[in-house]
């Protein structure tokens, strides 16, 4: 989707060998098998040198996807050429790629649009593999899928590169190791596997929308990243399911806003005083298009009351118009599902609007578990303050600035001791 | 399963429009394809045209063709069967018949000394 565009990214070259090196590697892992996952890498990789070497800086073919899958292609058969008698592919094309008679049709059907689309979301399962780790399965879904090199990687993912290289290595081992196949799952395995993918897409979208340190650009490609992967997961028969609708408008309806939360310092705006001119009505729009799909059948998901939610927050035209009522529903709900700390301390904020910081602050007091979590003591500190507790509120502030490392938000706790200090 | 090699003969797609050839060699591969599926097909190429025949004690070189054009052998496939039957149904399959070609089918001989 290409609704969040990349405004400071000039560099067609770089933004499209990002998108299709993606497709290309999965295209050529169908091909090579998952075992051989680095041949196809390094053929994508030679085929980006050589489009470098031949364009120059100001010669770009005029359809340069299609000059790209030309040299890989080339560059695929005369590998598989020189390989002919000593390497053995598991994947189903193994005999195909061995004779003459099949070779290079073979290749090039796998290039087809549909074969593209279909090897990419062998890829979406395979590095979703439940047999991975899943900061594995993060790395090994931005490397294969997104194509981000591992210095994006390790900034997108807060670590270093000698991390994500560890990560992509052992991955790959493993999923040499346990010799799974490069296909779409079936039956009663796909359910337990969709549900790695579904995960492996939220977190890569919260790794973008959620404040971290990591820069702007890369935050919205995440975004941009997760939002892509799970519409193309929608357009095949495993994904046309609601629950990956559900996914899909909560994605929009948060990524929406993704203008209006910070300001050209990287300040964080709260909701509250965000400039909801500012939200991007294109995909508000789309967000509830896809819950609107999402609605029909009878699944109940927590990704249905979450875009219900953020369903709530967009369409109010401001933040004291906010139906809170019908959010606080929804988080009771949501709560039966996944009763955890945070699920809890957002439904008490929620209270706050209806019943009061004094009771809300009751409420979060009786809520264990998250001493070491920031947004608890910042939330706490909210209440503390509007009612009138500005010791408590100051603590707990400082608490906060301790258990974060992400910079606008320690700029936020910041500003809000400073503005304790000013009052 | 006994291994059987199919030698094409003949069979001309010069004077074939480029869709048409095309089309051909749509169905060479469908065909391989479902033979390499259901577990029959073990290898096997075209050949081209140019060729060179060496023989005698005295290793005489001469540069072909040797034969006919309905006799040049323009490929081969190496396929798993059951018997002589089993391979000659596998080799129904091949489009080669649709533009004058021929196939002849050997089994392959296990040398056991």
């Amino acid at each position: 989707m290409d609704v969040i565009e990349n405004k400071n990214n000039n560099d067609l070259a770089s933004h499209l060998f990002r998108v299709e090196s993606g497709k290309m590697v999965s295209v050529l892992t169908r091909i090579f098998g998952l075992s051989h996952i680095e041949i196809a890498e390094d053929i994508v990789q030679d085929t980006f040198l050589k489009a470098l070497n031949d364009w120059g800086y100001n010669n770009i073919p005029e359809n340069p996807q299609a000059w790209l899958y030309k040299v890989a292609k080339n560059k695929t058969i005369d590998y598989l050429r020189h390989q002919k008698h000593v390497q053995e592919y598991e994947s189903d094309l193994n005999h195909l790629l061995k004779s003459e008679w099949t070779l290079s049709s073979s290749v090039n059907n796998m290039f087809l649009d549909n074969e593209i689309e279909d090897s990419q979301l062998r890829m979406i399962f395979a590095s979703c593999h439940p047999v991975l780790p899943q900061e594995s399965q993060l790395a090994l879904t931005l490397k294969t899928l997104c194509g981000l090199s591992i210095r994006e990687i390790s900034r997108a993912l807060l670590t270093t590169e000698a991390n994500i290289n560890k990560r992509l290595f052992r991955a790959k081992q493993k999923l040499r190791d346990e010799h799974l196949k490069f296909e779409i799952p079936e039956g009663d395995r796909l359910l337990e596997r969709m549900d790695s993918v579904y995960k492996v897409i939220y977190l890569l979208f919260n790794e973008g929308y959620s404040s971290t340190e990591s820069e702007k650009i890369i935050r919205k490609d995440l975004c941009a990243e997760a939002l892509r992967l799970c519409q193309l997961l929608s357009e095949h028969t495993v994904g046309d399911k609601p629950k990956t609708y559900a996914l899909l408008a909560l994605m929009c309806f948060h990524a929406s806003r993704l203008d209006a939360r910070t300001d050209d310092k990287g300040y964080i705006i709260l909701l509250k005083e965000q400039d909801r001119q500012l939200w991007n009505k294109e995909l508000i729009a789309k967000g509830f298009e896809y819950a609107s799909k999402a609605s029909e059948g009878n699944e109940l998901t927590e990704y249905h009351i979450e875009a219900g939610i953020a369903a709530y927050h967009s369409s109010a035209s401001g933040f004291s118009e906010t139906n809170w009522e019908a959010i606080l529903r929804l988080y009771n709900m949501l709560e039966k599902i996944n009763p955890s700390p945070v699920t809890i301390l957002n439904k008490v904020i929620v209270e706050s609007m209806i019943r009061g910081s004094e009771y809300a602050l009751a409420e979060l007091l009786k809520i264990g578990n998250l001493d070491n979590y920031y947004l608890y003591h910042t939330t706490l500190a909210q209440f503390y303050s509007e009612t009138g507790n500005k010791e408590s509120a100051k603590k707990h502030l400082e608490l906060a600035l301790g258990l974060t490392n992400s910079q606008p938000e320690i700029l936020l706790i910041k500003k809000r001791l400073d503005e304790m200090v000013l009052n | 399963m006994k291994d059987y090699l199919l030698l094409f003969r003949g069979g001309d797609m010069q004077g074939m429009s480029d869709e048409a050839k095309s089309k051909s060699m749509e169905k060479w591969g469908a065909w391989i394809g479902g033979l390499a599926k259901e577990g029959k097909f073990s290898g096997g190429d075209p050949l081209s045209k140019e060729s060179r025949l060496i023989s005698g004690k005295k290793m005489a070189i001469t540069d072909g063709p040797f034969a006919e054009a309905k006799e040049i052998i323009g490929g081969y496939l190496l396929v798993k069967a059951e018997d002589l039957d089993g391979a000659t149904e596998i080799s129904k399959g091949c489009p080669i018949y649709e533009y004058g070609g021929a196939t002849e089918i050997r089994e392959i001989r296990h040398m056991d000394m």
